[in-house]
């Protein structure tokens, strides 16, 4: 049974807050109590908040290239591949499957914008926005597989049950517009492989976990569950609604002030509204047509249309994915796969950098784009059981690249190197908890202060790794 | 402490020489003539035990403190005097310089680097102390509970002990107690504490009307003796033992629900708690009744993660449910590093993982009750059978061929050459070495471990291999010795046993297999093990017989070892099982140690055991237990408000043979427990939080209950305890009470999320409570709430309304209604404005369900209908597979055949027209390389058949696809037209895609009047039915529902 300890009149609600836990037990109490843990009101855990420190960026989307889009065939080139191509090359590093020789990339690289950063061709849409990003050609991870690499990613750690980033963020900061969900994970076609671990509250009320929607549809119920009646018309909602305030006044009247109470009165008004806010997010059509042609009239650009209708509307941490699965894991045939792959959503995120930039959203949205890992720039050899095509790269921990835009991440601006062929991360190397830590400092938080209670321990997002890397601050 | 031991400790990746043993005792004996006088006589007084504070943290009086180093980090590294701190401050050559008061003599400094160049060897130590880890001194939770007398009464108010102790601390606080409740509110907060369920109307009015000061208690009595009072403890228990129906990758278990069924039938009997621990822990050890088998399930049903560097991970989620789980202590906190606040080392993590690195699952669950015989019995075990071959063929086949690899000269040369270079490299380093040369890390160490073995009994098969090719050699002799017979001649037939013998590194038992297995072998393996699985998930939810997820005693003990800072691959000390040292420090002797571990758990002598229970059960009493951290009884944990009570109920609850139920009767009776959860605007001044207990705390449902509540106000609650489970969103949504809803770990409902259902990942002490407009959103719109308004609605008999609201009031919030309820819901009936104007829908002429087929007659006889929708399935119950109709679905575009002919799959088409068609569509039995190899399907069949003529075509389909057009077909009005598929008497991955358009073939006549061809297209017509608007009576007993009123217990 869960409990709760509400106040009496003559409390106010601000001291009961203060003092009480709330049923969230002493690990609240103990949260609340941590000098930097964000306050937690759980009767309005979404309630916005304001960062402890000055923040840059106050929304996320993380364009999430699942699968592991290769570094030396889109950020990253390496013209030494094509000295050695077909042979051997001299780095030598275990990988997931068998490899062998170098395998130079089929796309053309071209500099551009006044930064004259190197893009492939594959994003030469993208490309054009090299001015405005933040290249990190030094990534690396702990292990190059996708399940662990994907938990690393979004969690911090590689296995364990923990929250994801989305989940750590809109804990800290709420979200700004409550008639929708503050974390929300667009997808289409289904989940990505450990489907919702990626988002997950773990050990944070349930509240702080993602919604997922599949962008292969478009109806609201699949954003929010249960936000269309198939039984009442709108009219007899409100009708019902406004009988029920009547009653729960006669039942809060007979008991007194609790703030609980009041907040359930509160949550059935909210969940009305919700109603009309989920189905106007995902209506694309209110788009003027120049708008939806730029970013595309594909599954992609409408995802991703539908992504920034989400962050206008003050949605905090929106994550979109390139597609159930593993879409970018091309352990054959990388030229026709990236290809294609990129020829997907290159257009719409390059629409959306453009569209964040004129709505003057760009400066406070934090744009992250990147795959879980990268790829070998040696070819893999077939395997039985594993793979038996051709021409494909393996998975690469030891370095790949990811970019940021917008929200105070640094313009036109490449950071770190990997090795001559793109294998390893050697320079200024990048660790997944350093991005955190960057990340989170870019949204005001220090990610040592960063915390939460459970099980006896103060738990972060870098858990205890990261470093907040400078050179990326604008 | 052995010389191997602290290399491992201390060096973590640095180097180090591993002497053989026989060197080891000269290295002491030089600390013991050489180092340890120096230091006594340079050191102690600022280091030792005599220095009232270990000056910098350090201590150098002993093995095991000069290994722990002090605050500016380890004193020594094995090996490498340039790089031990110890020389550096001895030398005076950092800015730290010992002794303060002047160098030593050179022949010191020289003993101490020669000394740690040997590898800084120390006699083994007394066990020691958990120094680093804190200091159990003082910390209340560990010592044992006394019996405290209770405090005089101060007033005629406190009727119990408890109340005594209560009360003694609200007077010094000058704080008096709360009034008892009235009756209603007392029995309907009896009701959901001890079942989780609403009191029925009459037993409501009849506890009200019941003036005998005795009936409390004999409602007490009664509730606890109620086969609910089980489902309701049960739950609270699921949530620390973070039960969930699936593993790893959304995977069903094989069966976890007789797990869940023996936690309730456990509170049911009042099982004895030291027995309930005993036997979650360790029941295939204490004999008995085999059904109490199921209780293990506390340790199966967790994470399982597939692959063999993942059982760290595994066996932490299983070290963490129970040391948090019934010690309240955070003993996974000790895994990389000693514990940082409480008295636990890091070694006592993995003297506890060693437990359960020996206590392995069973592949196959364990009956605990006998089969029925008959046919769908031997349906099943042969189907079992089978997969157990295939796991077990593929496992042999690839065993033999991987130790053909192993043999081959070239894998031979790599494999020794590795393990003789790093005969001496620390663990870590041997990894990395392995990883570099792409080596399968357990041969390379098996090589190793084996050419040491040689080496030290002066063999000379290893005598040439410090030469320049001489693992080469050595390979390339062994190589030619390779053969199944033995060789007479002596020196060959060594060779042979060294590739062959019992001990040889490339003859793998079986039961290594997966250390050794590759990507491909381990992705075949988890899907032959899921494959098997999934038959017993399917005759479990069919009825078959119960059986359960057990662990067992390993046939051969591993050793297990310290891993330093929690990295499998650099092993440290070896740890023999023991308990948490500053518990007990006994070793465990029996097999792996489970039963022991056990047994020391549920000792009346434990400190922690009985105190953390009584807590649980305190908290679920009141909202907040006594200690308001329920797993956290550590430093870090909250002290308890009331320490005495704490004590004093967990001495009773000891006394009273660990009776939960006597132990809630205890707290129930109390007058505490009996308060208001009223106001007392001063007493909150005081104590906001009510820490105290000035009241009882008024509550809000958990979803269980809540959903629950609304089943028995429809008068739908499905009262049968126990069995499989069923799908929480499924329609019609199942009658059955909450704790038997699947519960996904992998894509947890996120309706049950919303309202703040445990994280089935983790052992949960206690659910946050969030208000979110999700909650909302369910009462508004779901399908669930629509459909038990509609039922309450109709179960309305008063004929006028104020009848009916009468009637609704006492059904749904136990008592009458206020005149100014009745007048608003008079308004609300009155002024409705009728139901909505709806278009009736379209006539539909599809239908979806099973017949029993019979190909030779080519008739479908005996249709059945999918009375279930799941997701975007329609199926025959409310979870697949479905006890009558097993796996039989359709989807939009698909489907899946049932077991046989007698549930052949059809989607239907009812003509609607008298005229011609024409059919389109393609079936696909789509089936994976591997599905192909090891046939999981024997493929399906597919008709179409005339209702009228029979047969119209047919196809047989094992991993592929067939056009299924029919050009012309003559059909009447009313005439059916099925698509049949049938599983040819196998069903397994048998999903197929088929969705047929048919397309109405218009006479020239037809065309010419303009008429437009009707089309109609399976995939596209297939949509949820369209719903009545809910009616005046509907929505008002909604609105009921979702009052706060009906969500909370005051």
């Amino acid at each position: 049974m869960q409990f709760l300890v509400p106040p009496n009149d003559g409390v106010s609600r601000r001291r009961f807050l203060r003092e009480s836990t709330m049923g969230m037990g002493a690990a609240a109490l103990a949260a609340m109590q941590a000098d930097a843990a964000p306050a937690f009101d759980p009767s309005d855990p979404l309630a916005p908040k304001q960062p402890p420190l000055p923040a840059k960026a106050k929304r996320v989307i993380h364009i999430f290239m699942n699968g592991g889009p290769s570094q030396v065939d889109t950020w990253d080139p390496k013209p030494a591949l094509q000295k050695y191509a077909g042979k051997s090359i001299p780095i030598h590093l275990r990988t997931e499957r068998p490899t062998g020789a170098a395998f130079p990339s089929p796309f053309a690289f071209r500099r551009h914008g006044r930064s004259g950063i190197e893009v492939s061709e594959i994003f030469s849409k993208v490309g054009e926005h090299a001015d405005d990003l933040c290249v990190i050609r030094s990534m690396h991870t702990d292990v190059p597989n996708h399940g662990p690499s994907l938990m690393m990613m979004n969690t911090g750690t590689t296995q364990l049950s923990r929250p994801s980033f989305g989940s750590w963020l809109t804990y800290g900061l709420g979200t700004e517009n409550r008639n929708l969900p503050g974390f929300i994970v667009l997808c289409p076609g289904g989940y990505p492989i450990w489907g919702a671990k990626n988002w997950r509250s773990a050990f944070l009320p349930g509240a702080y976990q993602a919604a997922h929607v599949d962008t292969k549809y478009s109806e609201p119920e699949k954003l929010i569950a249960n936000v269309r009646s198939r039984f009442s018309e709108r009219g007899a909602q409100r009708r019902q609604l406004d009988l029920l305030a009547e009653l729960n006044r006669e039942h809060s009247g007979q008991r007194g002030e609790d703030a609980l109470l009041e907040a359930r009165v509160q949550s059935f008004e909210l969940a009305y509204r919700m109603q009309a806010e989920a189905a106007d997010a995902f209506d694309v059509g209110a788009e003027p047509l120049k708008i939806r042609e730029m970013y595309g009239e594909t599954l992609h650009g409408r995802q991703m249309l539908i992504a920034r209708r989400l962050l206008e509307k003050g949605v905090r941490f929106v994550q979109v994915w390139h597609g159930a699965g593993q879409p970018w894991d091309s352990h054959n045939e990388i030229e026709a796969n990236h290809r294609r792959l990129a020829g997907q959503c290159d257009q719409p995120i390059a629409a959306l950098l453009t569209d964040l930039k004129q709505r003057g959203m760009l400066d406070d949205t934090l744009v992250i784009w990147g795959g879980e890992f990268g790829r070998t720039p040696v070819v893999e050899l077939t395997t039985f059981g594993a793979n038996t095509g051709k021409n494909g790269r393996d998975h690469n921990s030891y370095g790949f690249s990811m970019w940021l835009a917008g929200g105070g991440a640094r313009r036109g601006y490449v950071h770190g190197a990997t090795d001559e062929f793109g294998f390893r991360a050697e320079q200024d190397k990048v660790h997944v908890h350093d991005l955190h830590a960057t990340l989170l400092h870019l949204l005001g938080f220090d990610h040592e202060r960063f915390t939460y209670r459970y099980a006896g321990r103060d738990f972060r997002l870098t858990d205890v790794h990261g470093r907040v890397v400078r050179e990326l601050l604008a | 402490m052995t010389y191997r031991r602290a290399a491992a400790v201390l060096a973590a990746a640095l180097p180090a020489v591993a002497p053989a043993q026989a060197q080891d005792r000269a290295g002491e004996r030089f600390f013991e003539e050489n180092i340890r006088p120096l230091l006594a006589a340079n050191c102690y007084a600022c280091h030792g035990e005599q220095s009232p504070q270990a000056q910098g943290g350090l201590r150098v009086d002993s093995p095991d403190a000069i290994l722990a180093g002090g605050n500016a980090g380890p004193l020594v590294v094995p090996g490498k005097p340039e790089r031990s701190l110890l020389t550096r401050v001895l030398s005076h050559e950092s800015e730290l310089k010992m002794p303060p008061t002047g160098k030593l003599a050179a022949g010191g400094l020289a003993a101490v680097e020669r000394w740690i160049r040997m590898g800084a060897p120390m006699p083994e130590a007394a066990a020691p102390a958990a120094s680093a880890a804190g200091s159990a001194n003082g910390h209340w939770a560990f010592s044992p509970p006394q019996r405290p007398d209770p405090p005089a009464s101060i007033s005629d108010w406190a009727l119990t002990p408890i109340d005594r102790f209560i009360e003694a601390k609200l007077s010094a606080e000058g704080l008096t107690p709360s009034p008892e409740a009235d009756r209603r509110t007392l029995i309907r907060r009896a009701y959901f504490d001890l079942l989780g369920l609403p009191p029925s109307p009459a037993d409501a009015r009849a506890f009200a009307a019941d003036p005998s000061p005795e009936a409390y208690a004999a409602l007490v009595d009664r509730l606890l003796a109620s086969r609910h009072f089980g489902e309701r403890w049960a739950r609270h228990w699921l949530d620390a033992a973070r039960y969930s129906d699936e593993g790893f990758q959304a995977r069903p278990f094989p069966i976890s629900w007789t797990y869940r069924d023996w936690v309730i039938d456990a509170f049911n009997d009042d099982m004895p708690y030291d027995r309930f621990v005993t036997r979650q822990i360790a029941a295939d050890l204490t004999g008995g009744d085999r059904r109490h088998l199921a209780a293990l399930g506390f340790l199966t049903v967790g994470i399982n993660l597939p692959r063999p560097t993942d059982v760290p991970e595994n066996l932490d989620d299983r070290i963490d449910v129970v040391t948090r789980g019934f010690l309240g202590l955070s003993v996974t906190c000790a895994r990389c590093h000693d514990h940082k606040f409480d008295p636990i080392p890091q070694k006592d993590y993995y003297s506890i993982y060693s437990i359960f690195l020996n206590s392995p699952d069973v592949l196959e669950p364990v009956p605990i009750e006998d089969a029925a015989g008959g046919g769908e019995t031997q349906f099943f075990q042969k189907k079992l059978k089978m997969r157990r071959e295939w796991l077990d063929t593929y496992r042999r086949e690839r065993l033999a061929w991987h130790t053909a690899e192993f043999r081959k000269p070239e894998t031979l040369e790599r494999y020794i050459g590795a393990a003789w270079t790093g005969r001496n490299l620390s663990n870590r380093q041997l990894e990395a070495l392995g990883k570099e040369n792409s080596l399968n890390q357990y041969l390379l160490e098996r090589w190793r471990k084996y050419l040491l073995a040689r080496e030290d009994e002066g063999s000379a098969l290893a005598a040439g291999l410090d030469e320049a090719a001489g693992a080469q050699a050595l390979a390339a002799r062994l190589a030619a010795a390779d053969r199944a017979e033995p060789w007479p001649d002596a020196a060959r037939e060594r060779l042979r046993q060294a590739l062959r013998g019992a001990d040889a590194p490339t003859n793998v038992p079986l039961e290594d297999f997966w250390w050794i297995q590759n990507e491909g072998d381990s992705n075949v393996m988890k899907a032959l093990k899921w494959q098997y699985h999934g038959v017993m998930t399917d005759w479990s939810f069919r009825g078959g017989p119960r059986h359960a997820m057990a662990v067992t005693e390993a046939a051969k003990r591993r050793p297990a070892y310290v891993f330093v800072r929690g990295n499998q691959h650099d092993k440290g000390a070896r740890v023999e099982p023991h308990f948490i040292s500053t518990i007990s420090n006994e070793p465990f002797r029996k097999g792996s140690g489970r039963l022991e571990l056990a047994q020391a758990i549920a000792s009346a002598d434990n400190p922690l055991t009985a105190r953390v229970m009584v807590n649980r059960v305190w908290q679920h009493l009141f909202g907040e237990g006594l200690v308001r951290t329920p797993s956290d009884f550590g430093a870090r944990g909250e002290p308890p408000s009331h320490p005495e009570l704490l004590d004093y109920l967990a001495t009773t609850f000891i006394e009273e043979g660990w009776s939960v139920k006597k132990l809630i009767r205890r707290v129930m009776l109390s007058r505490v427990y009996r308060q208001r959860s009223g106001d007392s605007p001063d007493w909150a001044e005081i104590d906001s939080t009510n820490r105290l207990l000035w009241r009882q705390n008024r509550r809000r449902l958990d979803f269980e209950a809540l959903r629950d509540s609304m089943l028995a106000a429809a008068g739908r609650l499905d009262p049968a305890v126990g069995g499989p489970p069923f799908a929480l969103e499924a329609r019609p949504s199942s009658p059955r009470r909450s704790i038997y809803a699947y519960i996904s770990r992998e894509e947890p409902s996120g309706l049950m999320r919303s309202f703040d259902f445990s994280n089935p990942e983790q052992h949960t002490a206690q659910r946050s409570l969030t208000t979110v407009p999700q909650q909302a959103l369910f009462l508004l719109n779901s399908p669930f709430v629509g459909e038990q308004a509609r039922a309450i609605a109709a179960g309305l008999t008063a004929a006028d309304a104020a009848g009916k609201i009468g009637e609704l009031y006492e059904r749904l919030l136990g008592r009458e209604p206020r005149p100014a309820e009745s007048a608003a819901a008079e308004r609300f009936i009155g002024d409705h404005p009728g139901p909505a104007a709806s278009e009736p829908p379209p006539a539909d002429p599809w239908r979806y369900g099973t017949v029993r087929f019979d190909p030779a007659a080519g008739r479908a006889s005996g249709f059945r209908e999918f009375g279930y929708r799941q997701g975007e399935r329609l199926q025959h119950g409310a979870i697949l597979p479905a006890r009558n109709g097993g796996r039989a679905s359709l989807t939009a575009r698909g489907g899946a055949p049932g077991d046989d002919l007698a549930a052949a799959v059809t989607r239907r088409w009812i003509s609607p027209i008298d005229g011609r068609i024409s059919i389109t569509g393609t079936l696909n039995h789509p089936m994976s390389d591997q599905a192909q190899r090891f046939a999981y399907s024997n493929g399906i069949r597919g008709w179409i058949v005339s209702g009228r003529r029979g047969v119209i075509a047919g196809w047989t389909l094992a991993g592929m696809q067939a056009a299924t057009d029919i050009e012309r077909l003559e059909v009447r009005r009313g005439e059916t037209i099925d698509f049949v598929a049938d599983s040819r008497g196998d069903y397994e991955s048998d999903n197929f895609t088929w969705a047929p358009v048919i397309e109405e073939t218009l006479t020239a006549e037809q065309k010419k009047s303009g008429r437009k061809a009707q089309r109609w297209s399976a995939e596209d017509d297939f949509r949820l039915p369209a719903e009545e608007p809910l009616g005046a009576w509907e929505q008002y007993a909604q609105v009921l529902l979702m009052t706060n009123e009906f969500s909370f217990v005051d």
